[in-house]
């Protein structure tokens, strides 16, 4: 560190302190960072022999386990422990050959919460068929840790949700998913404390989604758990996991309930209309059976994203029974919700049944005798009419066997 | 080696029909029934394919069908362009009736004459004797200008007409409508339009089509409808008692409309074919029709 002067053999006398350490603070600041990205002497050290795989491969059973112990400075840099150097977890490696006491630092070291969580969780049990439970590297890697910042969105939570994917393989979003490369994995499921999704814990679990979802979703979710969804799983909120048995006629419905768990779609989805009304008919079939009957119905079943479906009447988060004069299927309310699409002029423009029965006479009698009217005709016509056609053909086939088997042409 | 001299080929019978049998041919339909029957299948076909998939959107092949029309919506364009057409063609054929009705001096005989297609106590007796027919093999109806069945086609079709283009007028605006109705009648209206479709359609695919078609005795086609004519043998078989009347009369000429009732001339080959080839078309239709509301009837 002669400095150029040094190195010339200047005459001139040396001052001290040197009049460029005034820049050392500056330089300091410069260099910090490439200190950290290219470590420290140590490291380097360390590296010399790890960095070389064909070096470990003469130390290591084989080539599979060299490779295991291949770490280079490349590998920390920018990781979640890029700042610290080996020792800090390798503390004992330092000298060559390592001694054989040296130990490494365990993650729960320093993460003691997030390995609290994870041993409350479900990878903390080895998976059936197992005798390792998910520890931490299996998610997180051993050198290349991502920050926890960058698992969020991007390239690292991809790689992460990639490795839930390793083992759940079964569950990869479809790609018309909307949280497909958008959400990680453990945005629903919880990062450390993950639970199977039938454990009440559950991020997922029924009563947890408007939580959990709503954590990104927040006025759907504050809406949909005041209405009347919302208010009949509150109720329920005992003996939780039975709302998730659709069918059950007092089961509540949750978010994944009516939007999908995998697989869900986006809002502009051209099949978001026609899977949301197949799911509101989980619960009520009978009005979804006759809402098929309707124009609207057909039209929806058919492809058309224009026609009214459950949602656009009744409102996606803000469901509530029509006797409720806040509800927009209220009688009071009709003209206002019908008149979104259609025009109504008239209060008795919404006397329209959007879920008709024609076999019900007491709901819409004209509609009772209408549906009576044409099945007679119907039925008339094609009995009698369908009996002038088979008669006339016997009465044919009886005289052309009766005129001999030359066949008799008129 | 075969002697050729003495082979004979068998006498064909024709494929038409109308061009079966004895005689010259005699003309049946003018240009305006020719017209108005293709104008009536052409949109007919359009409003039957383009509303079966939506009365009948839970059926297998609904969605299919109306993805090759473009999509539900194009499909109710498509619909309400060829039931404009319909309208309009209907209307126009109805103010030339009036017209004429009007203009006729002798209106009791274009009403209640033996030419006429208002439906009379002949018919009922002729519908009557029609199952006597088929019972005893004796007296079979003879039939004049126009049968019950005719007529029957013809006031299926005026009534269809009167039904569907109604209700589907109201459907068509419910918003416009709704000012005066009650919106219950769009619910009335949408069981009036869908069964009276399907009874028009099933008329049409089975009673008609066996009447004029698919009987044995005139299966497969009978183009008469197309080209206009048919043999005095078709005649005698179809319509006896109007062949009487041509007959009774001195000379084909001086029948009581001479300008249909005239001789004519066989239809040339093309006009065979294209008689063919629109009958055929539009039966083939019909039963891919009758198939698809059997198939969505069984599958819904």
């Amino acid at each position: 560190m002669n400095g150029p002067h040094g190195a010339h053999g200047s005459h001139r006398p040396r001052r001290f302190p040197p009049r460029w350490l005034a820049l050392a603070p500056f330089l300091a600041v410069a260099a910090a960072p490439l200190a950290a990205v290219q470590g420290t002497e140590q490291d380097r050290r360390c590296e010399a022999c790890h960095g070389e795989v064909e070096f470990l491969r003469q130390h290591a059973a084989n080539l599979t386990a060299a490779e295991g112990l291949r770490v280079t400075e490349l590998d920390l840099r920018g990781s979640a422990h890029g700042e610290e150097g080996c020792q800090e977890c390798h503390s004992g490696f330092a000298r060559w050959p390592h001694p054989s006491d040296a130990t490494t630092l365990g993650c729960v070291d320093c993460h003691e919460e997030a390995t609290a969580a994870w041993s409350d969780g479900i990878h903390a049990v080895p998976p059936e068929g197992d005798s390792i439970a998910v520890e931490c590297v299996a998610c997180h890697g051993t050198h290349r840790i991502a920050e926890a910042e960058a698992l969020r969105e991007g390239p690292a939570m991809r790689e992460m949700n990639d490795r839930c994917l390793a083992c759940h393989e079964g569950s990869p979003l479809p790609v018309h998913d909307p949280h497909l490369d958008t959400v990680p994995c453990a945005g629903c499921h919880a990062p450390h404390a993950t639970q199977g999704v039938d454990e009440p814990s559950a991020g997922v679990a029924p009563l947890r989604q408007i939580e959990t979802c709503g954590a990104c979703h927040e006025e759907a979710a504050e809406a949909a758990g005041r209405d009347v969804h919302g208010n009949a799983l509150v109720e329920q909120a005992p003996g939780s996991l039975a709302l998730v048995e659709l069918g059950r006629a007092d089961a509540a419905p949750t978010c994944t309930t009516c939007h999908g768990g995998h697989g869900m779609r986006g809002v502009e989805d051209p099949l978001t209309d026609p899977e949301l009304v197949d799911r509101c008919s989980r619960c009520h079939e009978d009005y979804a059976d006759r809402y098929y009957g309707t124009y609207h119905g057909k039209a929806t079943a058919l492809g058309s994203r224009i026609v009214a479906t459950c949602d656009d009447c009744h409102r996606a988060h803000h469901v509530e029974p029509a006797s409720d004069p806040a509800s927009s299927v209220h009688p009071a309310q009709l003209q206002e919700t019908c008149g979104e699409c259609h025009e109504a002029s008239r209060a008795a423009f919404v006397e329209y049944d959007s879920h008709p029965d024609p076999m019900d006479r007491s709901r819409n009698g004209p509609l009772f005798y209408a549906f009576v009217f044409m099945n007679t005709l119907l039925f008339g016509v094609l009995i009698v009419f369908g009996l002038h056609t088979l008669l006339w053909w016997v009465r044919i086939g009886l005289d052309h066997r009766k005129a001999g088997t030359e066949g008799h042409h008129a | 080696m075969p002697d050729n001299s003495t082979f004979r080929a068998p006498a064909l019978t024709p494929m038409d029909a109308a061009q079966r049998g004895e005689g010259p041919f005699i003309w049946r339909f003018n240009l305006l029934h020719r017209l108005m029957h293709l104008l009536a299948m052409l949109t007919f076909y359009v409003l039957v394919l383009t509303g079966i998939p939506l009365r009948y959107a839970c059926a297998p092949f609904a969605a299919e069908l109306m993805h090759m029309w473009g999509g539900v919506e194009r499909a109710g364009l498509i619909h309400r362009i060829a039931a404009g057409v319909m309208i309009t063609y209907s209307v126009l054929f109805a103010i030339w009736l009036v017209l004429r009705f009007f203009k006729v001096e002798k209106k009791f005989e274009l009403l209640r004459g033996y030419d006429s297609m208002i439906p009379n106590l002949q018919d009922g007796k002729d519908f009557l004797a029609q199952w006597r027919w088929y019972v005893t093999g004796r007296n079979r109806p003879r039939f004049g200008r126009y049968g019950y069945l005719e007529k029957l086609d013809f006031f299926g079709e005026v009534w269809g007409f009167i039904i569907i283009g109604g209700s589907g007028i109201l459907l068509w605006f419910p918003e416009f409508w709704g000012r005066w109705l009650p919106g219950w009648w769009f619910n009335v209206a949408t069981v009036f339009h869908g069964y009276e479709a399907l009874i028009a359609a099933g008329f049409i695919f089975v009673v008609h089509f066996f009447n004029v078609h698919l009987r044995p005795d005139k299966f497969p086609l009978d183009a008469v409808m197309f080209h206009g004519r048919a043999t005095r043998a078709y005649m005698e078989e179809e319509h006896p008692a109007l062949l009487e009347e041509i007959d009774g009369r001195p000379g084909v000429g001086e029948s009581r409309r001479p300008r249909l009732d005239a001789p004519a001339p066989p239809p040339s080959s093309r006009q065979t074919l294209i008689g063919a080839t629109l009958g055929f078309i539009a039966l083939g239709m019909g039963v891919i029709c009758i198939g698809m509301i059997v198939w969505a009837v069984a599958f819904c």
